[in-house]
């Protein structure tokens, strides 16, 4: 007993002494909050350009911070792959580089129009990075980007981003592109992947607005930002939008609604002789936001007017977005996933060759709206004098 | 000194996720595609089927574990063939675990460090484990099961909205033919094979079996719902550490990200009862067999023996041919073929006496 | 071997460095009875007590008077043990006035036995008094604070309980401090205690039985139990295990505790220990033992599992909402008080991407002027706040205050402008220290303190890998202990019904219908199905 004591002793002193592997102090690291990617400017092949833009702690916690400052600062090297990059900029920075608190990644799109293929591998399969973390193309480089960014809200560009990218819930109109996501789509036969894309605006604020379509892992185009609200409510991810809606009787007046989505769209697809068929039905709750026509919705009859009004707004979008998938001749909206049900095993549905077929793609839509009026006691109201 | 219902259901459920964690969902899928989910509901019906047959015949014997039944169908012989399977088999299944635990946990935490230094902390608590002897590590178990459900369970309620069903979809997968083949995919449930080496120091054989095939299904589905749902098929044949994937997916808001730490945490419990459990039930095993009186002497040697078996394995595609190797064609003809033979073969010759003493 | 140290009757033991001065007492066999000559016992006892050189002891020679004869007599007592008001008055004063025997005997001075007799049954008037002739059972007596008389021509003697031990009175429980329910504390005497215990349960079947501890100091223990309850093998147990412990001296339970738990370097208390008597009576009540020892203002609790630890006797007089509240936040006290340290370095040193950012981003900017690594820091960290609460119960109370703001305002902030520590870490020693004192037990919060060093070094090396191990050996150990026989984490583990109900929260008083299931008392139920019969009427 006693024997097997000291050795457990010796074995633990063992453990101890052997020095402590992956151990690092927290502020001895640079923590990376987005990274960039862009085309080697030296033009060697198999290169890229990396941006690291690397949080400054003390400038976020500072006595006397302020927003609208740069909190950060940029690295940038050109390097092949993601580690020879690290060890590369580590030479420039004290601090050790850490990537597992990215939460932004940009690819230029230049970089983009010639293919992602291997730089989003090797992100997937660093365990670093977050699955979860968002996929960006930045119409400008991305370099640029990172260095100009600046934050008015936020002193830390961490919350900057996630608070940016989740926005979309609101403005429906751009979404929220993980890398995983992308990732498993690239790989998949029955959809496409897509990446937000965003921009500088002049005060250097970042926008994010629409996103990228690609095939395989290569760029092909770009969706309209005014039709992402089918994007969204076909794959499910729609939250919320406002629409203006012209009453016919007032066209100059708009009548402002706000749509939330009610349950989960209803797709079914079909293939027959290598022209696929699908029928989506789309529920949502609309409820009034102002009125500024002097149309009396007090009325059954309006509602039930300005609900079709609605349902066809919400169609003509869909339509308009399914429209332009099939010019780009990509299937971002993921229908082709709907079509496998009707399959037994996998090698039946490949057989379709859906990414071939999509193009054909006939659909028909119908849209359901629920309109709830309860504002619309404020304008029963007797009108003010003009 | 009686293990109890509760204690060796706890116990399973611990075991259980291990399956979950080290690679068989990616085999599943690699093997049935998009069909894997189906799969999986399909074997866990064949396996309550089968299972229900072993233990049927077994609960004829109460009292009596398998070395002993098979000492009662063929003598010493069978017994000590038993006996020298059941601790290979046991063994082999700690080594492996230990292997492949080894190499994920390098991957993800101590990228640096050199593999023997996994292994000694791996050894402390196996050494400690086995040292207590089978009782403890059930016990211990008792308290750690409910934190592994729980986890579980939040982990199925912060991520099922992610689950797309279309991923379930074509229902049989690659292949019609390999669908319906491969009904017993024995490996989910190897823990409860642990009820035919326990016998009577199990309380409740019968309660014991039903439980704890309940408890490892619901674990199984929880998991494997949300692996083959969220990740769609041909992306989750790359992913050789799908549970630990899904824990890096998790997110509560903006504050509650990156949880994946707290589920190491987990798998590594999970693990050190794994091989405690295999390495202990070994020392019981040739304690009682040998008819040692201080069995527990020897658990420090067949620790460090599952560890030095475990140095021998250097690449993890070397680790991953093995295990592919043993789940085809090692466990089902060991784990289950060999005690169903032994069964049958004792309720034949149970049967006969039975009819020659009353003829 | 024995031998060597019976007693060689000789008055000056002659001094010298390299042969000690053997003790008398230790000469005296269990079968010494007194002489029937006053002078040869009253020389016998002088020799024995050190009479002269120990000032204390004291000898008082006197006549009794009785049938108008004179008996010469003497009293033997300590001093200060003895209440001098009680001897004047039951012994001396009745003794030394004339008194009347109805004699039977023909002669004018009495037969011995008559003359005992007319000392016990008829002078004496006093309720303990007993006749003994053992001498080693009259040392221990009078070691005890009786009174011993001897009277010429009596091979017996005579001893009257006339005990004042100083003691201090009953006070308010300090160490245990609940704010609803009885606030009584035992004291250092044991007829105090045990009575302040059946002053709860007015039973017959509650035994105070009695044992003796120490080859010397002769302790007297008690063990107490309710004959009707508690299972017999328990009782046994305990018993045994006391008997049989072989020591000379014995001052306070504490070392009683430690003689007879299950598992010396064990980190978990296995014995409760407390030093309140409703806490007491209800663990009896039960289906517990409870030891009690002569001179200690605490009682042993045996068996006790973990979960008994973490509860306060308040638990049951509070409402059921409250107590569940107090119950419910004792669990992350708990786990708080062990793990925080431990978890806050894995994560901050292993586990960075853990962190949300912000939160991440706002300590590494506290850290940016810290010259220590983490463990360092978190280790100066701990141990002045170890050093601050030992000093704290060491202070003199006038000055506690002090160092209760020097200790904690002042170093605390001066600790963390001089960016020897950062303030996150500061609030991560505070919250631990704080959660230690929520835990009920002291001896429970002693344990965890210690588990916090070892799940510090185990984060600090490797991580939740480290903790992982921890927690994993820490368990399989904890399981396999058990408290006289009762498994130390038995409600969880091995798993019996009501773990949930009565030990982790607690049910309605009138749901605890079952005693305890794992202390198998004789009768399982302490309340019917129905406890409130007017909900049916």
């Amino acid at each position: 007993m006693k024997q097997t004591l000291n050795l457990f002793l010796l074995l633990l002193l063992c453990l101890f002494l052997t020095g402590c592997y992956g151990k690092a102090e927290l502020d001895d690291l640079a923590y990376v909050i987005a990274m960039g990617a862009d085309i080697a400017p030296n033009g060697k092949e198999g290169e890229i350009q990396i941006t690291y833009q690397v949080a400054i702690p003390l400038k976020i916690t500072g006595e006397n911070n302020e927003t609208g400052k740069k909190t950060f600062t940029t690295y940038t090297t050109c390097a092949p792959s993601l580690s020879i990059a690290n060890s590369q900029i580590n030479t420039v920075s004290s601090k050790k580089i850490d990537l597992s608190h990215v939460s932004l990644i940009l690819y230029s799109k230049e970089l983009a129009q010639k293919g992602l293929e291997g730089h989003v591998n090797s992100l997937i399969s660093n365990v670093a990075i977050r699955p979860r973390t968002i996929v960006a193309i930045c119409k400008e480089s991305a370099k640029e980007f990172l260095e100009n960014v600046t934050p008015t809200l936020e002193s830390s560009p961490a919350r900057y981003y996630d608070l940016l990218i989740s926005s979309f819930q609101e403005t429906s109109r751009s979404a929220k592109t993980e890398i995983l996501d992308f990732y498993t789509a690239s790989q998949s036969i029955d959809r496409v992947p897509i990446a937000a894309i965003c921009e500088l605006n002049d005060h250097h604020e970042a926008k994010f607005s629409s996103v990228a379509v690609f095939r395989g892992l290569q760029y092909i185009g770009e969706l309209k930002e005014s039709l992402l609200m089918g994007h969204l409510l076909l794959t499910s991810t729609f939250h919320k939008a406002s629409l203006a809606i012209p009453y016919p009787e007032e066209s100059a007046k708009n009548i402002t609604i706000t749509i939330q989505a009610k349950q989960k769209p209803i797709i079914h697809v079909t293939i027959t002789n290598g022209v696929p068929h699908a029928t989506i039905l789309l529920r949502v709750d609309s409820h009034l936001d102002s009125n500024g026509s002097s149309i009396d919705l007090y009325q059954t009859k309006t509602m039930e007017e300005l609900n079709t009004l609605i349902e066809e707004k919400i169609k003509q979008i869909v339509d308009d977005y399914l429209q332009q998938t099939i010019t780009l001749q990509a299937d971002s909206a993921g229908l082709g996933k709907f079509a496998k049900k009707n399959y037994l095993t996998w090698n039946a549905f490949q057989k379709e060759n859906w990414k071939e077929i999509y193009p054909n793609l006939t659909y028909q839509i119908q849209v359901e709206s629920n309109l709830n009026v309860s504002q619309i006691i404020h304008n029963s109201l007797p009108e003010f004098p003009k | 000194m009686k293990i109890e219902t509760s204690e060796f259901i706890c116990t399973i459920g611990c075991v259980g996720i291990i399956p979950l964690v080290l690679t068989i969902p990616t085999f599943n899928a690699q093997t049935y595609g998009t069909g894997a989910m189906a799969h999986t509901l399909y074997s866990f019906l064949m396996n309550a089927i089968i299972l229900f047959l072993l233990f049927h015949l077994y609960f004829q014997f109460s009292n009596q574990d398998i070395i002993d039944i098979s000492e009662y169908v063929g003598g010493s012989f069978l017994k000590i063939l038993t006996t020298v399977l059941a601790s290979v088999y046991l063994i082999t299944s700690a080594v492996l675990v230990l292997v492949e635990f080894n190499e994920n946990i390098r991957n993800i935490l101590f990228q640096n460090a050199p593999s023997d230094y996994i292994y000694l902390i791996f050894l402390v608590g196996l050494v400690i484990g086995v040292f207590h002897g089978l009782k403890g590590v059930f016990r211990a178990a008792t308290i750690f099961a409910p934190l592994i459900l729980m986890s579980l369970i939040f982990m199925f309620l912060s991520l099922y909205q992610d689950i797309d069903i279309t991923n379930f979809t074509p229902i049989f997968g690659n292949d019609m033919f390999l669908f319906w083949k491969d009904a017993l995919k024995i490996e989910f449930f190897e823990g409860m094979l642990l009820i035919l080496l326990l016998g009577n120091t199990l309380k409740n054989p019968k309660k014991a079996a039903i439980w704890s095939y309940l408890f490892i299904a619901f674990i199984i589905l929880l998991i494997t719902v949300l692996l083959y749902g969220i990740i769609p098929y041909p992306s989750i044949t790359e992913n050789y550490f799908p549970f630990f994937e899904l824990s890096r997916l998790m997110s509560f808001g903006r504050f509650w990200q990156r949880v994946e730490s707290l589920y190491t945490f987990i798998w590594l419990i999970a693990v050190y009862i794994y091989i405690s459990i295999g390495t202990s039930y070994t020392v019981f095993l040739l304690s009682k067999v040998c008819h040692l009186n201080f069995g527990y002497r020897i658990a420090p040697l067949i620790s460090l023996l599952v560890i030095s078996l475990a140095r021998f394995f250097v690449s993890y595609p070397d680790i991953i041919h093995t295990r592919k190797f043993l789940t085809n064609y090692i466990t089902p003809y060991v784990a289950l073929g060999y005690p169903l033979v032994i069964l049958l073969l004792a309720t034949i010759k149970k049967r006969s006496q039975i009819h020659e003493t009353n003829s | 071997m024995k031998d060597i140290f019976k007693f060689i009757p000789h008055p000056i033991q002659p001094f010298s460095l390299k042969e000690p001065m053997l003790p008398l007492k230790s000469g005296i066999t269990e079968d010494d009875i007194l002489s029937d000559s006053l002078e040869k016992n009253v020389t016998r006892f002088k020799e024995i007590f050190h009479f002269g050189l120990t000032s204390d002891f004291q000898i008082k020679e006197m006549e009794i008077h009785l049938n108008q004869q004179t008996y010469p007599a003497a009293i033997l007592f300590f001093d200060g043990l003895t209440d001098t008001q009680m001897i004047s008055t039951t012994l001396l004063n009745p003794l030394t006035k004339e008194n009347f025997y109805p004699s039977s005997s023909v002669l004018k001075t009495l037969p011995s036995q008559e003359l005992e007799n007319a000392l016990v049954k008829h002078i004496l008037i006093q309720s303990q008094v007993k006749v003994i002739s053992h001498t080693k059972e009259i040392i221990t007596r009078i070691n005890h604070g009786e009174c011993a008389l001897i009277v010429d021509s009596l091979a017996h003697a005579i001893l009257c309980d006339v005990k004042k031990i100083p003691s201090r009175a009953v006070n308010k429980s300090e160490n245990e401090m609940t704010i609803i329910g009885p606030s009584e504390s035992f004291i250092e005497q044991l007829r105090t205690n045990t009575a302040l215990i059946r002053k709860f349960i007015k039973d017959e079947n509650l035994i105070f039985e009695n044992l003796t501890i120490g080859a010397k100091s002769k302790t007297n223990c008690v063990i107490s139990y309710l004959t009707n309850v508690t299972n017999d093998s328990l009782i046994n147990e305990v018993k045994r295990r006391i008997s049989s412990i072989d020591i000379d001296f014995i001052i306070d339970i504490g070392e009683l505790a430690q003689l007879i738990e299950d598992k010396t370097f064990l980190l978990d208390p296995l014995i409760l220990s407390t030093e309140r008597p409703d806490k007491v009576a209800s663990s009896i009540t039960e289906g517990r033992v409870a030891i009690l020892l002569e001179g200690s203002p605490n009682v042993l609790i045996v068996p006790a599992i973990f979960s008994d630890f973490t509860h306060s006797p308040e638990d049951t007089y509070l409402r059921h909402p409250y107590a569940m509240l107090l119950r419910f936040f004792r669990i992350p006290a708990i786990l708080l008080s062990i793990f925080l340290p431990g978890i806050y370095i894995a994560i901050t040193t292993f586990h960075q991407e853990m962190i949300p950012t912000d939160l991440l981003l706002a300590i590494a900017g506290t850290r940016e002027k810290v010259p220590f690594p983490m463990l360092i820091e978190l280790l100066i960290m701990e141990t002045s706040f170890e050093i601050i609460r030992e000093a704290s119960i060491r202070t003199p109370a006038p000055v506690g205050p002090t160092l209760g703001i020097v200790g904690t305002l002042i170093l605390g902030q001066a600790i963390v402008s001089a960016s020897i520590v950062s303030p996150v870490l500061v609030i991560i020693v505070a919250l631990t220290g704080i959660s230690a004192f929520a835990i009920a037990n002291f001896s429970l919060s002693y344990s965890f303190r210690i588990a916090r060093f070892y799940y510090i070094f185990l984060g600090g090396f490797f991580g939740f890998f480290g903790i992982a191990l921890g927690l994993f050996i820490h368990m399989i150990i904890l399981s396999n202990v058990s408290s006289f026989g009762v498994p130390y984490l038995t409600p969880f583990t091995p798993f019996r019904k009501g773990a949930f109900k009565d030990d982790l929260f607690i049910a309605p008083l009138w749901k605890q219908e079952k005693r305890p299931i794992f202390l198998k008392p004789k009768e399982q139920n302490r309340e019917p199905k129905i406890t409130r019969k007017w909900m049916k009427s």
